[in-house]
């Protein structure tokens, strides 16, 4: 998910090539070192991966005959979910979420705070950056005790607004904007590091080019550094939406997907299915499903990003 | 070759895992000793379960030498127990060969198998018949007519109310309502003499789960003259009807006249624990909620104390819709001590569950947890009645309650209900439109038109 | 004088992001040092470290908070081990599906952990590895392998072949070469990705929640989960000092690094393959 250059600033994509001067082993001896890691893949992944597929077309439960007796039901599950209203609707709260939280809030705010970092003094950087990643560090279940207190009808937020008159339980009313706010605040220093990296990548003396011509400083951010970080932002884009179309963790300890279906995203859905109702052929469907539009967002920013190379 | 290589990682792991866990593999083949694993569920709030069984642990031990009994403790709610449990009891290595079950998903169990019946072990147990009365004993009893529990606990619901909100309200104590409509009188004088109090309180969303269903919609329904959820003549699901709007109806009247909780509060998962407190600091008017309610009040179980309850707190029954007989209504379930088809010495573990359930120990869980005692000799017990007034009222109110249809397919259609009962919660539908997409939707849930009777 | 006045709103942007970005700590720092904190972040004159001592037990911090050491720092060298042996063919040679690799790991990373537990928890028992510690650790490695190739890979393609060429001339193989130039001139590098798994198993709920069967296993992301739900109407105070304590460490591991993290996160040409 990440990139480094830790000892040099030039990416390195040409690195590609054989030793010069060694005996070509064999392929089998190259590839040694992949062994420990392909071997926990099968395993661990690609095992339980294949099986999550042969379950989706089963209806396969964990109580109950069917969890003794399950068969094969073809694309029943499939054409159950299309069908059911619930799930449509957890698959336009996770597409609300995935571009409110991901492709708006996290990667435009991961990329004004790193604009605005530039050329500030260290002791300002530290700051910010400090509690941004803070932020991102904190694990989930105590991010939601955070966004909870804040939230809560006798919370914090509201002992700033109740002056205002604005006092209510946001969890309450306002569920989605709750999840999502919640979200940028965890998951935009990712953003924001990446942006950072791109953006010293960004020459300095052809902003001050620009500068010297008079292009003011939108111009100059959208004529020129945009351009140059674009496969920053196209890799950044793919990569959070992917984390943000899993979430799971930081919705279901703050609203648990409430009140009724109202934040009730599809991984909450598939868990309601798969754990609450055990019935686990249904659950494995939606995940198929959820792996399937991740692909398919994947392949756009893929097909940007060499559009552009 | 990658099949070899899989089997020797696995290996490996398997290796590292016996070693540094305490061998728990090895304990089991060791020869002669025998085991018996008994899961349970504890919460920090919620020890009384966990005590009993330390203490049967240490009678069955003494009188049993050569078998050990393996205490598996799963911490949190019901939800979470029930998926571990489901988990467990995937395969027979891991299985529990005793567990405390939840009567509603006996027979989702005993559908697959998973459970052993134990009529031939309770013949042989003279306790079984002197201390346990025909309706405790039917807790766990399957579609095909077995016993698949020894019960530890049942309940009962009915009505709390707070007594100094009454007096201000002017409502004369004891109170004794004998309709829906006098229920909703009482709380309409609440509301309009005792500003800032929350009149009624009741379970109507999915956060609340099965105490949504039970506490809140069926206490309703089987009190509404024909009122049921499952034709047992029929074996048939009843799709909506009379009493079913008229349930939805009062539930949408409680909340469209601002009787019940506020909107956040009825979505909030710990409505229960609010309950408690609200009455103890005078917040709240009436209460339908189980018998156990007192367990957040009574010394020595109560992680706020409040000893005054035995005086500022009432009970009462809740009446049926019009005052039908037998005039009023309780809902029960509870919970037993089951054992694992896969159970290899099925005698030792039936033996446990006999001394898990035995007098002494029954007490205890009782007096910890505030739930109804199955047996009457702990029923009779002086100390059983001595700290809690009210539990004679309850547990005498097991001659008009009713019990869950629980079968396989009930978790799902409990889930339907809480979906009507949301829409009344929020005002998005008018009760018989809720009832008519519940009637919808029910045979989608059950499993084909044909197992659903039009609701009359 | 546009300049200032550009600098100034870029600096008052960034005060008020800050302030926005500290609220939601707010109350877990103020309510864990109050003796009757509740649900408003709302300081009385009070303190104490009240609310620390009633949950610094072995049963409520101590074991839990050392499980959680166990399990997230067992998966955190497996996984560079493992990682930093399987960055090496892929960052030094060519080959043939490299590409197609490379973005089938990146795509798992973006896979719903949910998703895969049912069969996952299936596999531990057919093969007897329920609550076994290990086990899951090699499970928790196989998931965090993914993310961790991808960050060994461009931190080793940022070393240069040519540094390595001296060893080979001296007859090293890559095992040496790995362990001894390359290892060592991107120790940053493995310290950012060990310390990124590190952090991340930490506030991992649900696989140990899932894989490990009784308490004295679990580590504190279950453990505080257990103790949010079940006292989280009754002792505010001791869930935020809990917070605080359970929290520390990922915060402090991430200061130790954040000299690297920065350039750890350069993106250019890294999907490109």
């Amino acid at each position: 998910m990440t990139s480094a250059t830790v000892t040099s600033p030039r990416p390195a994509g040409s690195l590609d090539r054989r030793e010069p001067d060694r005996p070509v082993g064999g392929a089998l001896r190259r590839l040694l070192p992949l062994f420990p890691a392909l071997v926990l893949l099968v395993v661990f992944m690609a095992g339980p991966i294949l099986w999550s597929v042969y379950i989706a077309f089963t209806n396969e439960t964990l109580t109950g005959a069917a969890s003794v007796n399950s068969r094969f039901v073809g694309l029943g599950n499939f054409v159950k979910m299309f069908g059911d209203e619930d799930f449509r609707n957890s698959f336009l709260l996770t597409f609300i979420f995935v571009i409110g939280s991901a492709v708006i809030g996290q990667n435009t705010l991961g990329l004004v705070i790193a604009l605005l970092q530039r050329g500030r003094a260290r002791a300002v950087r530290s700051v910010v950056n400090g509690v941004v990643i803070a932020a991102w560090v904190v694990p989930e279940v105590v991010a939601a005790a955070c966004w909870y207190s804040f939230l809560a009808e006798e919370g914090t937020l509201n002992e700033v607004l109740a002056g205002l008159g604005f006092s209510q339980d946001w969890l309450y009313s306002a569920p989605m904007i709750a999840i999502i706010l919640a979200n940028v605040w965890r998951g935009t220093a990712f953003s924001m590091l990446v942006y950072s990296a791109a953006l010293s990548d960004v020459p300095a003396d052809l902003l001050e080019a620009a500068s010297v011509d008079g292009a003011s400083g939108w111009s100059r951010l959208v004529h020129i550094t945009l351009p140059l970080i674009r496969r920053s932002i196209m890799s950044n884009l793919m990569l959070i939406t992917l984390q943000t179309l899993a979430s799971f963790g930081l919705i279901y300890a703050l609203t648990g997907g409430g009140p009724g279906t109202a934040s009730q995203t599809t991984p909450l859905y598939m868990y309601e299915q798969a754990f609450r109702y055990f019935e686990i052929g249904y659950g494995s469907a939606m995940a198929l499903v959820m792996l399937v539009i991740g692909a398919l967002f994947s392949m756009v920013y893929l097909r940007l990003i060499k559009a552009d190379a | 070759m990658r099949r070899a290589m899989v089997a020797s990682i696995l290996a490996v792991a398997v290796a590292a895992a016996a070693g540094a866990c305490g061998g728990d593999s090895a304990e089991k083949g060791a020869s002669g000793a025998k085991e018996i694993e008994v899961l349970y569920k504890v919460e920090p709030t919620w020890p009384h379960l966990e005590k009993m069984l330390k203490q049967a642990k240490t009678q069955y031990e003494a009188a049993h030498k050569g078998v050990t009994i393996k205490l598996t403790a799963v911490q949190g709610g019901n939800e979470v127990y029930y998926t571990k449990l489901a988990l467990l009891n995937r395969s027979a290595d891991s299985a529990p060969d005793v567990y405390l079950h939840d009567t509603f998903q006996v027979n989702a169990d005993v559908a697959a198998g998973k459970l052993a019946p134990l009529d031939d072990y309770l013949k042989t147990w003279p306790d079984w018949s002197s201390q346990y009365s025909e309706a405790v004993q039917q807790a766990a009893k399957g579609p095909d007519g077995k016993i698949y529990g020894v019960p530890i606990s049942t309940d009962t619901r009915g009505l709390w109310y707070n007594k100094d909100v009454f007096a201000k309200a002017g409502i004369q104590v004891p109170w004794e309502p004998k309709t829906w409509a006098d229920v909703l009188t009482a709380a309409r004088a609440i509301k309009q003499k005792v500003p800032g109090v929350q009149p009624f309180n009741m379970y109507s969303t999915k956060p609340l789960g099965e105490a949504a269903t039970m506490q809140g919609f069926e206490m309703l329904l089987y009190g509404a003259s024909g009122g049921t959820l499952y034709d047992e003549t029929q074996k048939k699901w009843v799709a909506g009807g009379k009493a079913f709007t008229d349930s939805l109806a009062f539930i949408n009247t409680i909340y469209r006249e601002g009787l019940g909780p506020k909107p956040a509060d009825a979505f909030d998962p710990k409505l229960g624990d609010k309950v408690g407190n609200w009455f103890a600091a005078g917040k709240l008017g009436i209460g339908l909620d189980g018998a156990w309610a007192s367990a957040s009040w009574k010394p020595g179980t109560a992680v706020k104390p409040w000893p005054e309850w035995t005086e500022k707190m009432g009970w009462t029954k809740m009446p049926t819709q019009n005052g039908e007989a037998p005039g009023a209504v309780s809902m029960s379930g509870g919970w037993v001590m089951a054992m694992s088809s896969y159970a290899k010495d099925k005698k030792d573990a039936f033996d446990f569950i006999t001394i898990a359930t035995n007098k002494e120990n029954t007490l205890l869980y009782s007096l910890g947890s505030g739930d109804l005692a199955p047996r009457k000799d702990v029923a009779a017990d002086p100390q059983y009645t001595a700290g809690n007034p009210s539990v004679k009222f309850w547990t005498d109110l097991a001659s008009v309650t009713h019990y869950r249809p629980a079968y396989e397919v009930y978790p799902k259609v409990s889930a339907e209900v809480q979906k009507a009962m949301e829409a009344m919660t929020t005002g998005s539908k008018a009760p018989d439109a809720a009832a008519k997409e519940y009637a919808d939707a029910l045979p989608g849930v059950v499993g084909g038109p044909d197992k659903v009777l039009a609701g009359s | 004088m546009t300049r200032l006045a550009a600098r100034t709103a870029a600096l008052v942007s960034l005060a008020v992001i800050t302030i926005a970005f500290v609220g939601p700590f707010l109350w877990v720092l103020l309510a864990s040092l109050q003796p009757d904190a509740n649900l408003t972040a709302k300081p009385t004159f009070e303190f104490s470290l009240r609310n620390f001592g009633a949950v610094l037990t072995w049963d409520i911090i101590y074991r839990p908070v050392l499980n959680s050491i166990v399990i997230s720092g067992a998966t955190a060298l497996l996984t560079v081990v493992v990682s930093g042996l399987a960055a090496y063919p892929l960052s030094r040679y060519k080959l043939r599906f490299k590409r197609h690799f490379m973005l089938t790991l990146l795509f798992t990373t973006g896979l719903p952990v949910t998703a895969i537990m049912v069969p996952v928890y299936s596999m531990f028992f057919r093969f007897n590895l329920y609550g076994s510690i290990p086990a899951m650790v090699l499970f928790l490695t196989a998931s965090s392998l993914p993310f961790a190739i991808w960050m060994m890979k461009n931190f080793m393609d940022s070393v240069p072949v040519s540094l390595e060429e001296a060893a080979w001339v001296d007859g090293a193989g890559w095992v040496q070469s790995l362990a001894r130039v390359v290892g060592p001139l991107m120790a940053p590098g493995i310290a950012v990705v060990a310390i990124f798994v590190f952090v991340g198993q930490w506030g991992n709920f649900f696989v140990p929640f899932v894989l490990l069967d009784t308490p004295e296993k679990q580590p504190a992301a279950v453990t505080i989960y257990t103790f949010f739900s079940q006292y989280g109407q009754v002792a505010y105070g001791e869930l935020a000092a809990f917070s605080v304590i359970y929290t520390a460490p990922a915060v402090v591991l991430y200061v130790a690094v954040n000299k690297y993290l920065a350039g750890s996160f350069s993106f250019a040409g890294s999907v490109k393959g």
